[in-house]
């Protein structure tokens, strides 16, 4: 397997599961940036703007977070309305490429909402603070889900899903011991 | 490993996973040579999808092995995929994409670039008479257009053998036989591995027809060769005549509301053709088809069990 026989695995996923459909229906793009900024116009309209930064960091939280959960029902809906996944399996693609490609797609499919939230976010608040928290998130949420998914079977994700739970639980107590600027992302 | 081209199945054997430990095969044996179209017929639960999973390296194998080319389905799996390619059992194109998009993203995830993917795509198109549509959504396209758009990719894609899983399921009868015509041409160029409950699209297609019976191969062979499982080669057909038919000499295999059909002998069905057209009854006479091997082999496997 070559690197440019890879990269096109990924670029598959990426322009199925998310520029196709941002291509064929725009209104998507909409619904991508509506989703995070429904937040964080809620927490500016009841802190009356005291908590804009804390809105735009959990903005981007909401955005990381979704990705995650999307890329889960992407991939079981994928696999058993359409049976992408079985048609991939009997390819020279592998699990890995595609299921990269696949995270990937869910990172270009909320790029909208990131372009919108980071703008704001260079407006209100350090920029440091943002890049670590979007790092951070995009690792917990995509990569454990690259993982879990790697084992070919929404069944086996199922079945292994309490262990991965459990191994998340660990990843934020180990961050909760990280310096207080980071703490936006330890869940209390 | 050999490159012999030929399809073995050695001792196989699946234990569902998810029906208490019944077998889903059950030591299945059978070498062919890997070359046009072979169909796999059977009853809803015979096995035909569990067998072609395990060929197309989607399923392990409980026991035995299966070569495709000489290439084992589990040990040379990485090497088998990049020559094999399938349209499993009720997939369907996606909603949000159209046929071009759908051919050229199968062909990205086969390895190609996406220039050359594209232009590829559109031949394939082409190819099954989908110009028209290669631009329009999948979801506004018709349930045996969509069908089209999956044989496209597997079409376009540089895979010598192809698997199809029940590929006219549900299609209305001038769909499916327009889609048979690309079978067929796909059958000249590759070997493709198919499984129906159709008995005349086996008929109409295959090179060699395998039967699958709870799990169990009951019968393989070509047409001709299935035919002389049955002890007899013509079928007769009565309504209304069913004292005159019963009493011949042949097989009696299947009676329902006075229709009656008989296998018997060419000279039996000559004669009968003669008493049967003298008493005025409507009859056909034909020689045994793939659905009467069909019943004759699993009625057969009935009484067995």
């Amino acid at each position: 397997m070559n690197v440019r026989s890879l990269f096109n695995q990924i670029a598959a996923g990426i322009l199925v599961n998310s520029v196709y459909e941002m291509r064929n229906y725009p209104i998507v793009l909409l619904n991508t940036v509506l989703s995070p900024l429904s937040f964080l116009i809620l927490i500016v309209f009841v802190s009356r703007g005291a908590l804009i930064q804390d809105a735009i960091v959990g903005g981007f939280i909401m955005s990381m977070f979704s990705n995650g959960i999307a890329l889960q029902a992407d991939l079981s809906h994928l696999k058993n309305d359409f049976k992408l996944q079985d048609m991939i399996v009997s390819s020279p693609a592998s699990a890995a490429a595609y299921v990269a490609g696949m995270a990937m797609s869910e990172l270009v499919y909320s790029s909208p909402a990131l372009f919108v939230l980071g703008l704001l976010a260079i407006l209100f608040i350090k920029a440091g603070l943002i890049s670590i928290t979007l790092v951070l998130r995009s690792a917990d949420n995509d990569v454990s889900h690259i993982c879990c998914t790697g084992l070919h079977s929404c069944n086996i994700f199922k079945r292994y899903s309490s262990e991965l739970c459990f191994l998340k639980a660990y990843l934020y107590y180990f961050l909760n011991l990280t310096p207080c600027l980071l703490s936006y992302n330890v869940d209390t | 490993m050999n490159s012999d081209g030929r399809l073995v199945v050695s001792k196989l054997s699946k234990i569902s996973s998810t029906s208490r430990g019944n077998k889903a095969l059950d030591d299945v044996n059978m070498d062919i040579e890997a070359k046009g179209i072979f169909a796999l017929i059977g009853r809803n639960g015979a096995g035909k999808t569990t067998l072609v999973r395990i060929l197309a390296t989607q399923l392990a194998p409980t026991h035995g092995i299966a070569q495709i080319d000489g290439l084992d389905v589990m040990k040379d799996a990485k090497q088998l995929r990049k020559r094999i390619a399938i349209i499993p059992q009720e997939a369907r194109a996606i909603a949000w994409m159209t046929p071009k998009q759908t051919v050229l993203s199968y062909l990205m995830w086969r390895g190609y670039g996406y220039s050359e993917a594209k232009k590829i795509a559109v031949e394939a198109l082409a190819r099954v008479g989908l110009e028209r549509y290669m631009d329009t959504l999948n979801r506004n396209l018709s349930g045996g257009t969509k069908r089209k758009v999956l044989v496209a990719t597997v079409l376009a894609s540089e895979a010598d053998v192809i698997f199809l899983d029940e590929p006219t399921t549900g299609l209305d009868p001038i769909s499916r036989k327009e889609l048979w015509n690309y079978l067929s041409h796909l059958g000249k160029e590759r070997f493709t591995v198919l499984t129906t409950h159709y008995l005349e699209e086996a008929e109409q297609l295959a090179d060699v027809i395998g039967v699958l019976e709870s799990g169990k191969l009951v019968g393989l062979g070509t047409l001709e060769q299935l035919r002389k499982m049955v002890k007899y080669q013509y079928s007769v057909r009565a309504q209304n005549a069913s004292q005159l038919l019963v009493g011949a000499n042949g097989e009696v295999a299947r009676s329902r509301d006075g229709s009656v059909q008989l296998l018997t002998t060419e000279e039996e069905a000559l004669r009968l053709s003669r008493l049967l057209f003298e008493s005025g009854s409507r009859f056909s006479i034909s020689p045994v088809g793939l659905d009467d091997i069909f019943f004759h082999i699993v009625n057969r496997n009935d009484k067995a069990i």
